[in-house]
């Protein structure tokens, strides 16, 4: 989730401490119908199979995206702590690209 | 493996003067900021859970600022803020923030709390205490002071008394002719448990030569520790190998599930000399031989002699062990049983 659009691990907060907050899970990303950038990205580029850590993965990867140009090695880095047993990580990458370019090229919604 | 939590009080104080009196009249109560440690720990079973818990959300400075006098952190920073405006420090807490935790747990982990959780493998304390840096807590009777290197009870907890709130620290600006690193081995990963870690900080004399290391260690011994060793003898190499030796010495290796005691033995001569190591390349920079514990090794420093006290008094250095960045401070603190000299090769 992200609390004050910074991700947090939910499963360490207590939810009365964050009375007043800012939090985002990843129910509130759709809008009007319409998923999120990153999470069209992840279908386009088959970044999910079982889909359990999918939730975590999208949520940790839209700030990483949207803070601007990055690489590689930054986007796994900042996975990091996600875990993933199906994909391999590759087509995660892959879906994180794409959603940067799209949202380079103003093509899709921004985070 | 993980249980529900039992219920408890949930206490939001909105000032510190507040915290400190529901501190004081709550039952069984525990202070409460990131929380990434403490609430696994509940569940797991491995700590003892509290009837009240007391948050700290809206009360401890989240600040990040830096002057002349060095880093200025608020207790409640998250270690994500710190390491947006200090990550690319060149030096033992750079080291430690980088390899501090997966982003989603620095976004909420706290300065202050991993401090006041007084961990053996804390990620931050180490170098903070090879450092010099000090801690600002409050209590009922005011405003307090005390080194990060005097912060922990050698049988591990805080030496601060009870329901005292740390709320923040700073970190000395680096001295001139000073390098530091930190190295960390954890086993399964990057983010896999701590092995052992060791941070290093080297000071020295206008000559060039070192005059004064403090060796801070992680999960070796009950609480973290820092030693602090004084050149006396000739030479780098000779100086390097008394603060292995001196840090060894000052360790005391238990077994657990991530390591034995002998392996964690054989892994932190490992990492001290890595430490030291980093901080000889960070302070003489590239193309030198930084190699001093290898016995080929042929590069200017390996030779070089330290200059006596005389020496180093004419250079500008320090006079005897008053060390001008706080050194002095740390021998006097209370965890002197921990901190001392190694002389002639010979930690006393």
């Amino acid at each position: 989730m992200h609390v004050a659009g910074r991700p947090t691990n939910s499963c360490i907060v207590l939810a009365a401490d964050l009375e007043g907050a800012r939090v985002t899970t990843i129910e509130g990303l759709a809008s009007g119908g319409a998923l999120h950038a990153m999470q069209q990205a992840f279908i386009d580029a088959n970044g999910l199979q079982c889909g359990y850590c999918t939730p975590g993965m999208i949520m940790a990867a839209i700030p990483l995206v949207a803070d601007g140009p990055s690489d590689e090695v930054a986007w796994r880095r900042g996975l990091s702590g996600n875990i993933c047993r199906c994909t391999g990580y590759v087509k995660i990458i892959d879906a994180l690209a794409l959603a940067a370019r799209g949202i380079a090229a103003g093509g899709v919604r921004d985070a | 493996m993980y249980s529900r939590l039992r219920p408890f009080d949930f206490e939001r104080p909105t000032s510190i003067d507040d915290a400190l009196l529901t501190y004081r009249q709550a039952a069984d109560p525990v202070y409460l900021a990131g929380a990434t440690a403490l609430i696994p720990a509940w569940r797991l079973g491995t700590r003892r859970q509290a009837s009240t818990v007391i948050s700290l959300a809206g009360v401890l400075s989240r600040f990040v600022g830096r002057d002349t006098d060095g880093l200025h952190l608020g207790a409640g920073a998250p270690v994500a803020s710190v390491l947006r405006k200090a990550g690319s420090r060149r030096d033992a807490l750079g080291d430690a923030l980088g390899l501090f935790a997966t982003p989603q747990v620095c976004e909420r982990a706290t300065i202050g709390g991993n401090l006041a959780w007084a961990a053996p493998d804390s990620g931050l304390a180490p170098s903070l205490m090879a450092l010099g840096s000090v801690i600002t807590y409050r209590e009922a009777g005011g405003v307090e002071r005390l080194p990060v290197a005097s912060l922990f009870e050698t049988r591990g907890g805080l030496a601060l008394p009870a329901g005292a709130l740390l709320t923040g620290m700073i970190v000395p600006a680096p001295a001139p002719r000073s390098a530091s690193a930190y190295v960390r081995l954890t086993s399964a990963g990057t983010d896999g448990p701590q092995v052992v870690s060791a941070a290093v900080s080297l000071a020295f004399d206008a000559s060039g030569s070192p005059w004064r290391a403090c060796v801070a260690l992680g999960n070796a011994g009950p609480a973290p520790i820092a030693i602090e060793i004084l050149a006396e003898g000739p030479g780098l190499r000779e100086f390097c190998a008394r603060a292995l030796e001196a840090a060894l010495a000052g360790a005391s290796l238990t077994s657990d599930l991530t390591a034995s005691s002998g392996y964690r033995r054989q892994m932190l001569r490992v990492v001290v000399r890595r430490a030291l190591n980093a901080a000889l390349r960070r302070h003489l920079g590239g193309g030198h031989d930084h190699e001093w514990h290898r016995p080929d090794a042929r590069g200017e420093w390996a030779n070089r002699t330290s200059p006596d006290r005389s020496e180093r008094d004419a250079a500008g250095g320090p006079a005897g062990s008053a060390a001008p960045d706080g050194g002095e401070s740390l021998m006097r603190g209370r965890s002197m049983r921990i901190m001392h000299r190694a002389r002639r090769g010979t930690p006393d």
